[in-house]
C-alpha cells in the first residue's frame, strides 16, 4: 500500500506533526541543555540554548557528592522487585484465567482487571496503615508489594491474552504424553510465552521506576530513597541550583528512555492490541 | 467389522475440549491465588477499609473513635473540599477532551505510512517513559516568571509582561492541566494505534477511492471505526486525570490560593500534612465514588448511542 496522502497533504501532515514533536520534545532538550551548562543563570536574557562549552561537570559532581548513586540502587532494587513479584504472579494467574477451567473465573478477570478504574488516592491511606502495620513502612519491601499489586491489572490482562492465543493442541498433546497441569505450564506453555512475558516486565519496570507517590508516603530516611523521591529531596536542598538538579533529573530518566529506545518493539508489539476488543 | 460401524456416527468429537480442563481445580487455585492474594489484600481490602477510617476520628497515630457520618457532614460545609472538586472536575474535563482527540488523528497520520513514522511514534510517546519529577524539574524552568516561555511570548511581543504560569490563579490549573497533557499524550496514542491495527485498511482506501477529502474521511470514516478506541481511551483518560496528584504536587502543590488543589492532592494534605486520616478517608470515598459514576455514566451513554 502507498501513502494515501497527496503530496501537498503529505507535506502539512509532516509539518502538523513536526510542530507537534517540537512541543514534545523541547522540554526534555531543554533539561539536557541546562544539566550541560557549567554555571550561569538558567533565567538569563536572552536564554542560553545551547551551553557553551557543554560540560559533563555538573554529572561528575552530583554523582559524586550526593546520595544519588544511592538513590539508583534503592530505585534498581525497587524495580527489580516489583518486577519479579508482579510478572511471576500474573504469568502463573494468566494460565489459569486462560486454559484451566474453575468456577469464578471470569469473576476473579473482572475483578483484578476492574482494579485499573481504582484510583490509588482513594486506597493509599488504609494502605499506608495496613502496610505500616505489617512492619513495611520505611523500607523497600514497603514499596515493592503494594506497587507489585497495584499493577496486577495489566500484567495479568497481557499473560491471560498471552496463553489464550496459544493452540490448546500444544497441550493436549503433552498430557497425552503423561504431563501433569504443573510440567505442561513449565516445560511447554512458559517457552512460548517469553515475548509478552518481556513487554509486561519492561512496562513494569518502567511504571516502577517513575512511581512517585507511593514511595513518597512510605519511606523515611534519605538513604532508602528511591531516584524519584531523591531528586524531590534534592530539589529542596538546593534550592534554584538548577545545574546540578537537571543533571540529577538526565540521570534519573538514562533507565527508563535507555529501555524505550533500545526496546521499543515491545512498546508498540501489538501485545497490547486486545487491549480495546469489546 | 470395522466397517460395518456406520460412517456418520459421531467418534466422540468432544474429547477435544476448547480448554484443557482435567482436574483442574485444584491447580487453578493455586495459579491465582498469588494474585488473588496480591490484589485482595493490596487493592481490595484497602477500599474496605477506607470506608471504615472514614467513619472514625483516626489520626494516624492513636486509635479513632467511631463518629458516623460526621465527617462526610464535615465536608459538605468546607470550602477547601467544595473547591477542590471544581478543579477535579475541570482537570478531568480539559485532559480527556485533549487526550481523546489529539492523538487520534496523529495516530492516524502515523499509521497511514507517513515519511519517519517511527521517529514521529517514538518522539510522542517519549515523555511517557521519562519520570514526572524529573519533566517537573523541566517544567518548572520553561514555566518559571522569567522562564522561556514568557521570554517568547515578550520577545515576540504578545505580551508585555510575563504570565504568572505557576503562581498566577488563573493560569496554575492550566499548567497543570497542560503538563497531565504534554506526558500521557503517548500512552493514548498507543491504544489508538493497537487499535487501527484491527481495522482492514480497506476501509479506509475505500474511502479515498470515493473521493472524499482527508478532514471529509477522518470524521466520516476513521472517527466511526475508531469509536471502541475512543470510549476506552475517554473511560481511561476520565479515571487518570481525576486521581491526578503527582503534576499537582511537583508543580504548584495546590496552590497558589488552592487555585490548582484537586481533590487528590486535598486527600494527601489533609491525610499526611494535618494528620486527618478519618476526614482524608471521606474524601476518598468520595473520589472513588465519583470516578464510579462517570465512568458508569459515559459506558451507559455510549451504550445507548449505540443501539
Amino acid at each position: 500500500m502507498s501513502s494515501p496522502f497527496t503530496r501537498s497533504g503529505r507535506l502539512t501532515v509532516v509539518g502538523v506533526l513536526t510542530l507537534v514533536i517540537v512541543a514534545m520534545l523541547f522540554p526534555l532538550l531543554w533539561l539536557v541543555s541546562i544539566s550541560l551548562e557549567a554555571d550561569g543563570d538558567v533565567f538569563a536574557v536572552p536564554p542560553q540554548i545551547l551551553p557553551q562549552p557543554p560540560t559533563l561537570a555538573n554529572f561528575e559532581y552530583v554523582w559524586g557528592s550526593s546520595g544519588v548513586p544511592g538513590y539508583f540502587a534503592n530505585s534498581m532494587i525497587v524495580a527489580v522487585g516489583t518486577v519479579t513479584a508482579n510478572v511471576g504472579c500474573a504469568t502463573l494467574a494468566g494460565y489459569a484465567l486462560a486454559r484451566l477451567r474453575f468456577r469464578g473465573r471470569d469473576a476473579v478477570f473482572a475483578a483484578v482487571l476492574a482494579t485499573m478504574l481504582i484510583p490509588f488516592p482513594s486506597i493509599m491511606l488504609s494502605l499506608f496503615v495496613v502496610s505500616k502495620n505489617a512492619g513495611m513502612y520505611g523500607s523497600l519491601v514497603g514499596v515493592i508489594v503494594p506497587l507489585a499489586a497495584a499493577f496486577a491489572w495489566l500484567t495479568v490482562y497481557i499473560m491471560k491474552e498471552a496463553f489464550a492465543a496459544l493452540p490448546v493442541e500444544l497441550e493436549e498433546a503433552a498430557f497425552l504424553d503423561g504431563c501433569g497441569h504443573g510440567h505442561t505450564f513449565v516445560r511447554v506453555m512458559l517457552p512460548l510465552v517469553k515475548a509478552p512475558m518481556a513487554t509486561s516486565a519492561i512496562l513494569v519496570f518502567t511504571l516502577t521506576w517513575s512511581e512517585f507517590l507511593w514511595p513518597l508516603l512510605i519511606l523515611r530516611d534519605p538513604g532508602d530513597f528511591t531516584i524519584s523521591i531523591g531528586l524531590q529531596y534534592f530539589m529542596s536542598m538546593l534550592t534554584g541550583n538548577w545545574h546540578n538538579i537537571a543533571a540529577v533529573a538526565v540521570l534519573a530518566s538514562v533507565p527508563t528512555v535507555g529501555v524505550f529506545l533500545l526496546l521499543q518493539r515491545y512498546f508498540f508489539s501489538g501485545t497490547l492490541t486486545g487491549a480495546t476488543k469489546g | 467389522m470395522l466397517q460395518t460401524r456406520p460412517v456418520s456416527e459421531p467418534t466422540q468429537p468432544a474429547v477435544r475440549p476448547r480448554r484443557t480442563s482435567r482436574g483442574a481445580g485444584g491447580w487453578a487455585a493455586i495459579f491465582v491465588l498469588p494474585v488473588a492474594v496480591l490484589v485482595g489484600v493490596f487493592v481490595m481490602y484497602p477500599i474496605v477499609d477506607t470506608v471504615g477510617i472514614s467513619l472514625t476520628d483516626y489520626n494516624g497515630l492513636q486509635p479513632g473513635n467511631y463518629v458516623g457520618l460526621r465527617n462526610y457532614g464535615a465536608l459538605l460545609d468546607d470550602p477547601t473540599f467544595a473547591t477542590a472538586i471544581v478543579n477535579s472536575a475541570v482537570i478531568a474535563a480539559a485532559v480527556t477532551v485533549a487526550l481523546t482527540c489529539i492523538p487520534l488523528p496523529l495516530a492516524y497520520w502515523i499509521h497511514r505510512r507517513i515519511p519517519f513514522r517511527r521517529f514521529f511514534r517514538a518522539a510522542l510517546y517519549l515523555p511517557v517513559v521519562v519520570p514526572i519529577i524529573v519533566s517537573s524539574v523541566a517544567w518548572k524552568v520553561i514555566l518559571d516568571d522569567h522562564g522561556i516561555l514568557n521570554y517568547l511570548l515578550q520577545w515576540s511581543g504578545v505580551r508585555d509582561t510575563p504570565v504568572g504560569w505557576l503562581t498566577d490563579p488563573a493560569w496554575a490549573k492550566w499548567s497543570v492541566i497542560v503538563v497531565i497533557v504534554w506526558r500521557s499524550l503517548g500512552v493514548y496514542l498507543l491504544i489508538y494505534l493497537a487499535y487501527i491495527l484491527t481495522v482492514p485498511d480497506e476501509l479506509f482506501e475505500a474511502a479515498a477511492v470515493d473521493g472524499a477529502s482527508g478532514v471529509r474521511t477522518f470524521f466520516s470514516v476513521v472517527v466511526p471505526l475508531m469509536r471502541p478506541a475512543i470510549l476506552l481511551c475517554t473511560i481511561v483518560s476520565l479515571a487518570n486525570s481525576l486521581k491526578a496528584f503527582d503534576e499537582v504536587y511537583v508543580l504548584t502543590s495546590g496552590g497558589p490560593l488552592n487555585a490548582s488543589k484537586n481533590v487528590a492532592y486535598l486527600i494527601w494534605e489533609t491525610a499526611f500534612e494535618n494528620l486527618e486520616f478519618g476526614a482524608a478517608s471521606a474524601m476518598a470515598v468520595v473520589l472513588l465514588l465519583a470516578v464510579a459514576v462517570v465512568v458508569g455514566a459515559v459506558l451507559l451513554l455510549a451504550r445507548r448511542r449505540s443501539v
